[in-house]
């Protein structure tokens, strides 16, 4: 261990502590949230999600396998999938704007959205 | 001396094979992040990057990710640890080549787990066509601290006796001595 090997370490630190705080920052909550499927890029479910909505599986069929996609109010996850490794489950619990599951072997990936532009305000 | 180094080569490759399968049978031991793995099989590349230079890591981290594919049956983690393997070793002989003044292997293998985490989000998201998942790179970061920490130390014992041992046996006068034995 140089004093640069520790100099490197606090340089990482520094960097993943505010890239945290910054993707913390890009996923806060906005007024509506959508829900995309996407399957290979294109895709494949839109809907938008408040609230109110009630808990529902939405399956998701294709070529690459089978996953179910479980909408709990506003929080979505991975309820089901038939890839092998299972890492899309343990994503665990998507709520905000911008977060992401993905289940690569099963090309799905599943995101929410918001409607909202990440510009606050322009002023001339 | 050829045959020499075709062995220790394949004995590495070998070693690395073993690791990588292991490692895909121990759970994660970072709970939160999917996928995050320790990375035994990087010590091989570092180990290999040390001892025979960057061209014999390269040859080796492609047979060992294709053998291991066929080991634990996952094709899109032959994808991952291709791009990861070729990605970071091709970083750590540029920082061990230029700049090993400054930084100890540690360092060596903190900017390899670095490289490794970075070319495997640039997969995903090409995969996947959602560039959302660099998300996740501040939390691999942090990650890749520990383990190239971890990586690095381990690489740093063996590569000094490994050297020791790869230097001193195959040539006396010029002949090779375990033709004499």
């Amino acid at each position: 261990m140089t004093k640069w090997d520790k100099l490197l370490i606090v340089v990482i630190v520094l960097c993943s502590v505010i890239g945290m705080m910054w993707t913390t920052k890009i996923t806060s909550n906005s007024d509506h949230l959508y829900l995309i499927i996407e399957i290979d890029g294109e895709e494949y479910k839109k809907l938008s999600i408040d609230d109110g909505t009630k808990t529902k599986l939405i399956p998701v069929d294709t070529k690459y396998g089978h996953n179910l996609v479980k909408v709990e109010g506003e929080k979505v996850s991975m309820y089901e999938s038939t890839c092998k490794n299972h890492l899309c489950i343990q994503m665990g619990t998507i709520s905000k704007a911008n977060q992401v599951i993905v289940c690569i072997p099963n090309r799905v990936s599943v995101k929410l959205v918001s409607n909202k532009s990440n510009i606050d305000v322009l002023s001339y | 001396m050829k045959t020499k180094k075709i062995m220790y080569l394949s004995l590495i490759t070998s070693i690395g094979i073993v690791l990588q399968i292991i490692e895909s049978y121990i759970p994660s031991p970072f709970v939160g992040i999917p996928g995050a793995k320790m990375g035994l099989a990087n010590i091989v590349n570092l180990v290999t990057l040390v001892v025979f230079g960057m061209k014999n890591a390269l040859v080796i981290a492609i047979l060992r990710c294709s053998v291991a594919m066929l080991g634990t049956g996952s094709v899109t983690g032959f994808f991952y640890s291709l791009a990861g393997a070729t990605c970071s070793i091709i970083v750590m002989w540029c920082v061990y080549r230029f700049l090993s003044k400054y930084f100890s292997l540690i360092g060596v293998s903190i900017y390899g787990a670095l490289s490794h985490n970075i070319a495997q989000l640039f997969v995903a998201s090409g995969i996947i066509h959602n560039w959302l998942i660099f998300i996740y790179l501040p939390m691999m970061m942090l990650m890749s601290i520990f383990t190239g920490y971890f990586v690095g130390l381990a690489a740093q014992y063996v590569s000094k006796h490994l050297k020791k041992i790869v230097s001193n046996e195959p040539c006396v006068n010029g002949r090779d001595k375990m033709r004499d034995v």
